[in-house]
């Protein structure tokens, strides 16, 4: 018989006399003795496997953390873009209870309501463009209608769509629009833009005589000019106010405004699609 | 060498005893004195396997309540056995120490719970094999690799030092 097998037997004829001796006699003194002796070790190996337990419960907790960290987290995020829409619909339902102020304010227009989707990407002009969704009222959009918001006069219809429209801003260079100052002896004059010269609105023609005071209101006067002779805006509609007086002519007066509608802010606009029979 | 692997067993046996409980792997702990005899039966052969495999079940016995040389004696069976199935085996092939540790857990602790049975302790068969031994096997697979990696490697080097010199 070969040694290393003989080696294996003896080793397993060992254990099996343990196991029989185990079993027979006890040989738990035997076991008591040499687990004794093991016993300061077995401590030192057992306190070792507390820290380090103790270690992996606070790695695993650590982990378990981390985990509730991300989805507190994704909640977080989830609460910030609510609370977002919500503030936008705050906000969108301002806007719109103030158009719904403007209607109130002029019940005999017939407005139709639309969202400002876009700006004059080109930077040279002072056009917004608008859009709707009552499809209705949209086949009666047109080219020249004026456009207000709830401050005052915004601008005019100068290209229409199926769902959106082209405005010219009062601002633009290529706006005029007929206009009366709130002051006495009501003066008329034109409004006319002047935001690519660096200021925003001139009021011309203004007569000589006329009083005029820095922060008077200028209102639309609702007479017609060319080429829009057919659809000309509202009377009383606010233009601005007077900034300051710019020249004084041998016939006529010039003065700078303020517009009445802050521009850059808008986000909904009222088209003016006519006037409604008293 | 086999001296210091059996020492190293010992050391191990006192950790899985110690330590393991407290560091439980995929709500298991793995038999590590087992993976280690079973990666040195399969690196150096039978006898060298069974002297680490009696050295750590004997170890074992000591500091657990098992009937003294039931765990050694069940141990040196498993891999005895295994060292010989796995004689016929390419040791580069990476299937080898995995199937072998597999198979080498079922053995193991099927020996285990038969010897429990014979000294009158109360099996419950069906929830120990499925519960407990059939994921300690999948892990104790998984975790053969690195140990016979290591071993191999630890082997190789000192095999090589000894022919040197």
């Amino acid at each position: 018989m070969r040694r290393s097998t003989v080696l294996i037997l003896v080793l397993l004829a060992t254990c099996l006399l343990l196991l029989l001796a185990d079993r027979v006699i006890g040989l738990g003194v035997v076991k008591g003795s040499l687990a004794w002796v093991l016993g300061p070790l077995q401590r030192a190996f057992y306190a070792g496997g507390e820290q380090a337990g103790d270690f992996w419960e606070r790695l695993q907790e650590a982990e378990r953390l981390q985990e509730e960290n991300k989805r507190l987290w994704a909640v977080v995020e989830q609460l910030t873009a609510e609370r977002l829409h919500y503030q936008e619909i705050e906000h969108e339902n301002r806007e719109l209870r103030a158009l719904l102020g403007l209607r109130e304010r002029h019940p005999g227009l017939e407005l139709l309501e639309a969202e400002v989707i876009g700006r004059d990407p080109t930077g040279w002009q002072q056009t917004l463009r608008v859009g709707w969704t009552a499809q209705e009222k949209a086949r009666e959009v047109r080219e020249g209608m004026a456009v207000i918001a709830p401050a005052g006069l915004v601008g005019r219809v100068i290209r229409v769509y199926p769902n959106a429209a082209d405005v010219l801003l009062i601002t633009d260079i290529g706006s005029s629009v007929s206009a009366v100052v709130q002051t006495e002896g009501r003066p008329t004059g034109v409004v006319d833009g002047r935001w690519q010269e660096g200021t925003r609105l001139i009021m011309r023609y203004l007569p000589q005589g006329a009083i005029l005071h820095e922060g008077d209101w200028v209102l639309t006067s609702g007479l017609r000019l060319p080429p829009f002779e057919e659809e000309g805006f509202p009377p009383g509609i606010p233009i601005g106010r007077i900034l300051h007086l710019v020249t004084v002519a041998d016939l006529h007066q010039q003065v700078e405004l303020v517009p009445a509608v802050d521009f850059e802010r808008l986000e909904w606009v009222s088209i003016v699609l006519g006037t409604q029979s008293p | 060498m086999v001296y210091g692997i059996t020492l190293a067993v010992l050391l191990l046996a006192l950790l899985q005893v110690s330590l393991m409980p407290r560091l439980p792997l995929l709500e298991v702990r793995p038999d590590l004195v087992l993976l280690v005899a079973l990666a040195w039966g399969m690196v150096r052969g039978s006898v060298e396997g069974a002297v680490v495999a009696f050295g750590g079940g004997l170890a074992l016995d000591i500091l657990s309540s098992f009937p003294l040389g039931g765990q050694a004696l069940a141990l040196l069976l498993t891999v005895v056995a295994l060292s010989w199935l796995g004689a016929s085996f390419s040791r580069g092939n990476p299937l080898f120490p995995v199937a072998g540790a597999f198979l080498g857990s079922w053995v193991y602790h099927l020996l285990l719970l038969l010897l429990a049975q014979l000294f009158g302790q109360a099996v419950a068969w069906g929830g120990t094999l499925r519960h407990v031994v059939l994921p300690l096997s999948l892990v104790e697979a998984a975790l053969m690799l690195p140990v016979y990696w290591l071993l191999d490697q630890l082997e190789r080097r000192t095999h090589r030092r000894a022919r040197a010199a």
